[in-house]
């Protein structure tokens, strides 16, 4: 019986990977041969399957595979990377629209005596669409599921839902913190902090929430 | 029909094809080639260079993992198996081929040809 290995090993020499990465990607092709040969009924040659593969293509096929360089973290490809640009581009637009116009009346505020603005008005809004847009673009791009190309449109909503939770419990436990402020004013921050920027969001998402598509 | 999108349709049935046999359970590479062939009666075919580095790249997005369990015939082979995040991909996957193969019936009557 012929070294599979070493046939392998000889093909694929200018594979450039760890050492251990190397032997196992060797043993992996070798014991595909060996089975080949060992079941004749496969419909298969080992000859002609070792002759037909363009061992350069494979070997640079596998090395794309299997090389660490631009292996990122699925979830932080689909999801994190997405997100993180949403949430950047809103928070750079949120700064650009407060030093641009009043911040006053640019940013929404938590503040006692029913003084918090609703930022239903607010220039900023008419960005979110583009921001949610991004978010799920760059989610359906690198092949993300559904409830992470929304998650990615929504992730500042998200993140502004975590915060206000937060705050809502600590209303709850230590009412003393947020002395002054009548609960009603927080639901309204709420109000104008997740809900409508997340219809906004939701609204730049959508069109890229469902399609048809053929793997890459 | 260009290279490329041939490439990117045989990548993405590959895709398919790869999780749903391993949502039954751990196959190894040549078990795996070896069931595509027989289930599609030879119209999917898959060699030593088609199928290990759809593999890994489906390794590398943690859809599937492999280890290493001696077979039925006592050789040590890389069995590779589904992953949660594997399975979560494999419904969407039939969805969007169910809707591209409807969309092609709708346009060229493939169903019936």
């Amino acid at each position: 019986m012929p070294d599979w290995k070493l046939e392998v090993r000889t093909r694929i020499a200018d594979l450039k990977l760890p050492a251990e990465v190397k032997e196992e990607v060797i043993a992996e092709l070798a014991g595909h041969l060996e089975d080949i040969e060992q079941n004749p009924d496969c419909g298969q040659e080992v000859s002609a399957a070792l002759e037909a593969v363009t061992w350069p293509f494979v070997a640079s096929a596998i090395q794309k595979a299997k090389s660490e360089e631009g292996s990122m973290n699925s979830r932080t490809r689909t999801l994190w990377l997405p997100a993180m640009v949403n949430l950047t581009l809103y928070t750079i637009l949120l700064y650009i629209g407060a030093f641009c116009f009043d911040e006053r009346v640019w940013t929404p505020r938590l503040s006692p005596a029913s003084h918090t603005p609703l930022p239903l008005f607010h220039p900023w809004l008419v960005t979110l669409p583009f921001c949610g847009a991004i978010g799920a673009l760059l989610a359906k791009r690198s092949e993300a599921p559904l409830g992470s190309r929304m998650i990615a449109g929504l992730a500042p909503s998200l993140v502004w839902l975590a915060v206000f939770a937060i705050m809502t419990a600590v209303f709850v436990c230590a009412p003393s913190y947020f002395r002054g402020f009548p609960m009603r004013d927080v639901a309204r921050a709420a109000f104008g902090w997740i809900l409508i920027p997340a219809l906004l969001l939701l609204l730049g998402s959508v069109p890229f929430l469902r399609t048809v598509r053929v793997q890459d | 029909m260009t290279k490329r999108i041939r490439s990117k349709i045989a990548r993405g049935s590959g895709e398919i094809a790869i999780l749903s046999l391993l949502a039954e359970q751990p196959l190894y590479g040549f078990e795996i080639a070896k069931q595509i062939g027989e289930r599609t009666r030879g119209s999917l075919q898959f060699t030593l260079a088609s199928l290990y580095p759809l593999l890994y790249e489906m390794e590398k997005r943690g859809w599937v993992e492999g280890h290493w369990q001696t077979n039925r015939a006592g050789r040590d082979r890389r069995y590779y198996s589904l992953t949660p995040a594997g399975r979560r991909q494999l419904a969407p996957l039939r969805k969007e081929w169910q809707s591209f193969f409807q969309a092609l019936d709708a346009l060229a009557g493939v169903s019936h040809a």
